[in-house]
């Protein structure tokens, strides 16, 4: 006849019975050798296995891993965000950069490629005030007006959908301006302003269409223009992050 | 979840100390830095390591290991800091480790042999005066099934909630899995025993 006692052994040595099953069990384990012996072999087992600790890789692992990753463009170009360097008009990066082989360091070339962006900022947030403030533009302002860096998934702009977002999108800013600040010293101090004065731009356009929202609180285009100017601020981080980190 | 008074706390054991530098070290070698990288993988490897020998057997632990930093470095650029780096690095790895044995088995062929013709398929070793390596040995001859929640549970320490999430089964039959390596391996032990 099967022992359904052995079928709990581990629920008892791992603690899962209640008092009435445990103080049962116990009760069966005092008159049974074996359901007592299954315990203890489990327990020392349980012990054992906790014992057992990591297993260190052969040397020649990291080498392997490394040439693989050395080798092959790797995260950079899988990121799915757009480098600020391959976004504007200027060559682009090189994608890989190991400290090992080190790429050269083109300051004009970053100045360049963040004015570049600062100019798109300044005319995507302002686009949209535009928009807000005196309705309709012109097919010659329309044209006037440069694409966001890159398209941004606002999708349904609903109080829910962007709370969710905007929680999102904070605690990703919070999570880049630490690395910055712990970073950001590896850069070039022209650098450093440039990219500050995009910050603060994007900062004065977030902070403007929240105090548009305190008046209009079902505004949709508000909320997605929040979402927008965030999504930037996160992207200049990303690519400011990226920068500090060829420094290194 | 509080322990219950005598249970074990199932923390995940073996977790690198140094999860502030991982979050520092993921963000630099998402943005393409090797050298950070280096140094997760140098306070990860170990962990990683030790599941492929574990979960894949000794003989592909090697291969596997360097495909799952190979394959996380291609997935950093996703990684967002959601989830502690050496969390997000396991599943990844155990995901991988996964599909690598399903791989394995179509290609094999492997036929799954019941539990008892499993246990005395393999030669018998003499038991040793370590503990460890005694189990070490006894794992690599359970089914997988019952093996990777041992892993899983008894020597990394997590919980029957984590361990369903990463296997994609449910909590009872991760508990039953659990129970099962554990009686197969006392009846291998005890063989053993008996030899020596």
């Amino acid at each position: 006849m099967k022992n359904h006692f052995m079928d709990r052994v581990s629920a008892y040595v791992d603690g899962e019975l209640d008092a009435a099953g445990r103080e049962v069990f116990e009760g069966r384990m005092a008159e049974d050798p074996q359901l007592r012996a299954a315990v203890e072999d489990v327990q020392a087992m349980v012990g054992a296995a906790a014992g057992l600790g990591p297993i260190e890789p052969p040397a020649g692992v990291w080498a392997a891993i490394e040439a693989r990753i050395t080798a092959s463009p790797g995260a950079v170009s899988d990121a799915a965000t757009v480098p600020i360097a391959e976004s504007a008009t200027a060559p682009a990066a090189p994608q890989a950069t190991t400290r090992r082989t080190p790429a050269p360091r083109p300051y004009a070339r970053h100045l360049q490629a963040i004015a570049a962006g600062l100019v798109l900022m300044v005319l995507s947030a302002s686009a949209g005030w535009w928009l807000h403030d005196f309705g309709t533009p012109t097919p010659d302002q329309l044209a006037s007006i440069e694409q966001p860096v890159a398209e941004i998934p606002v999708g349904d702009a609903s109080v829910a959908t962007f709370n969710e977002q905007e929680d999102r999108l904070t605690e990703s800013i919070h999570h880049l301006e630490l690395l910055l600040g712990q970073y950001g010293d590896r850069l070039d101090p022209d650098t450093r302003e440039a990219i500050a004065q995009n910050l603060d731009l994007i900062d004065g356009a977030i902070n403007d269409a929240h105090r548009a929202l305190e008046q209009d609180p079902n505004s949709d285009y508000l909320r997605s223009s929040i979402a927008n100017s965030m999504e930037r601020k996160v992207r200049l981080l990303e690519d400011a992050t990226r920068l500090a980190s060829r420094e290194i | 979840m509080q322990p219950k008074p005598g249970e074990r706390t199932l923390e995940p054991r073996h977790r690198p100390a140094a999860a502030g530098g991982d979050s520092v070290d993921a963000a630099l070698a998402g943005a393409g830095d090797a050298a950070a990288y280096e140094r997760l993988y140098h306070r990860h490897s170990g962990r990683i390591h030790g599941l492929a020998v574990r979960m894949m057997g000794m003989d592909e632990a090697e291969e596997c290991t360097q495909e799952i930093f190979i394959r996380a470095w291609e997935k950093l650029g996703s990684f967002r800091g959601d989830a502690a780096f050496g969390t997000w690095l396991y599943r990844l790895g155990v995901n991988m480790i996964l599909t690598m044995r399903a791989k394995r088995a179509r290609r094999q062929g492997k036929v799954i042999l019941a539990e008892d013709e499993l246990l005395e398929a393999a030669p018998a070793r003499p038991v040793s005066s370590n503990a460890g390596m005694d189990i070490e040995r006894a794992m690599r001859r359970i089914p997988d099934g019952a093996r990777d929640v041992f892993v899983l549970h008894d020597v990394e320490g997590f919980r029957h909630e984590e361990i369903a999430s990463m296997l994609s089964i449910n909590i009872g039959t991760s508990k039953s899995q659990l129970h099962r390596a554990r009686m197969l391996l006392r009846k291998q032990l005890g063989a053993w025993r008996e030899e020596s």
